[in-house]
């Protein structure tokens, strides 16, 4: 005797083998199939056929998970996460064979370090952010670098807060005005982020490809001097110290997305013009 | 039947101009289709929903949860802003490479 429940619930776990984990996708195509069921049955089919029929309909398993792979970008999120999990690896590695600083020094290993973490700034930002299949490689892998860069500034600037917050020597030296403009210049890195999607609409469109790779790489560039001074700077006053170290790692943020926002802005008007 | 190619391509400004019309979704927009092209223009069903989670992503429509008349839950999508604009440039595309074909059928026959 056929049960049609059972059934149901025997597709669905072939859903989730294809790799259809997400509710909500299963749950429009269960709905989808379930209409389509009730639409055959009411043309007269029996509920074996009608089922039978409305598989066909919707697709087999493996094509549509294929499609939603490539659709949610999970690929990319896999790789991803397997790129932060090699970088926390060689972090965690050096750190522990390492235990402070003048010993990392000495040992030479600083390189390995900054090249963990960059692993992991690359990994998150692959893993979390969501790349649009319909943007060009190009553009994709403007958008990388231009969310990795930022999230490293972030990340830059999140000891110094800490430290802000929570050591009273700090704390103490820091005034009200400081405390807004670090916060400020935290909202003004993660704004720079998400005004990045904008961007496209107010730069100009550069036709040639490889004048909007070396304006990428120029701002890249620009960045990295940006984050060194944050770095070499030795400021007379603590929190004036803190203010332009800000301001050089909110313009790095901002420089590093010029590549992505000249392509979106070529892209764009590709399309348009197409 | 229509070749996959042309059916992949025509299918953002299938469901934009659909949804212009008003919410709908995933079942009735192929019911939809399939019904105005006299069955010619159809994709495996369930094709659909990743192509209208791309274009939610890239906010052309957006969708809420809601019910259908027997109680089950559905996902209605609707137009956005950005989408109203798509579809127009879609239109205007469209409609060139129809004249474009309509022109050069013509002069065939001249």
């Amino acid at each position: 005797m056929f049960d049609l429940e059972q059934s149901i619930a025997e597709w669905r776990a072939q859903m989730l083998a294809a790799g259809i984990k997400a509710p909500v996708p299963l749950e429009e195509l269960e709905n989808h199939l379930r209409e389509e069921i009730e639409r055959q049955m009411k043309s007269g089919l029996s509920q074996q056929k009608a089922f039978e029929i409305s598989l066909l309909q919707i697709g087999r398993p493996e094509i549509l998970g294929h499609e939603f792979e490539k659709s949610e970008g999970t690929l990319t999120k896999k790789i991803g996460i397997f790129a932060a999990i090699v970088g926390a690896v060689i972090i965690s590695r050096i750190l522990t064979e390492h235990p402070d600083a003048a010993h990392l020094r000495r040992n030479e290993q600083w390189e390995w370090l900054f090249t963990g973490g960059a692993i992991v700034f690359f990994g998150l930002s692959n893993a979390l952010f969501y790349f649009e299949s319909s943007d060009s490689q190009n553009v994709r892998r403007w958008k990388m670098i231009g969310i990795a860069y930022s999230t490293f500034a972030i990340w830059l600037w999140a000891v110094p807060i800490c430290l802000l917050l929570t050591v009273p020597r700090f704390s103490a030296a820091v005034g009200m005005t400081e405390r807004i403009f670090v916060f400020a210049a935290m909202a003004a890195n993660v704004l720079s982020i998400l005004g990045w999607r904008k961007c496209a609409a107010i730069l100009p469109v550069v036709r040639h490809q490889r004048t909007r790779t070396m304006v990428g790489i120029g701002g890249c560039f620009l960045g990295l001097i940006f984050i060194a001074l944050c770095f070499f700077m030795r400021p007379l006053h603590f929190s004036i110290g803190i203010i332009l170290g800000l301001c050089t790692l909110v313009m790095a943020s901002v420089l590093s997305g010029a590549g992505y926002g000249l392509e979106k802005a070529a892209q764009e008007h590709s399309l348009t013009n197409s | 039947m229509i070749r996959k190619e042309l059916v992949a391509a025509s299918a953002e400004p299938m469901i934009l101009s659909l949804l212009a019309k008003g919410e709908s979704y995933g079942y009735a927009i192929i019911q939809e289709i399939k019904a105005r092209s006299g069955g010619k223009l159809s994709w495996t069903d369930g094709m659909l929903y990743p192509v209208l989670h791309r274009m939610e992503r890239r906010g052309l429509i957006k969708s809420r949860w809601g019910e259908s008349e027997t109680g089950r839950k559905r996902k209605y999508y609707s137009l956005k802003k950005d989408g109203k604009a798509a579809m127009a440039k879609h239109h205007e595309q469209w409609s060139l490479v129809h004249a474009v074909l309509s022109g050069l059928r013509k002069e065939r026959y001249v």
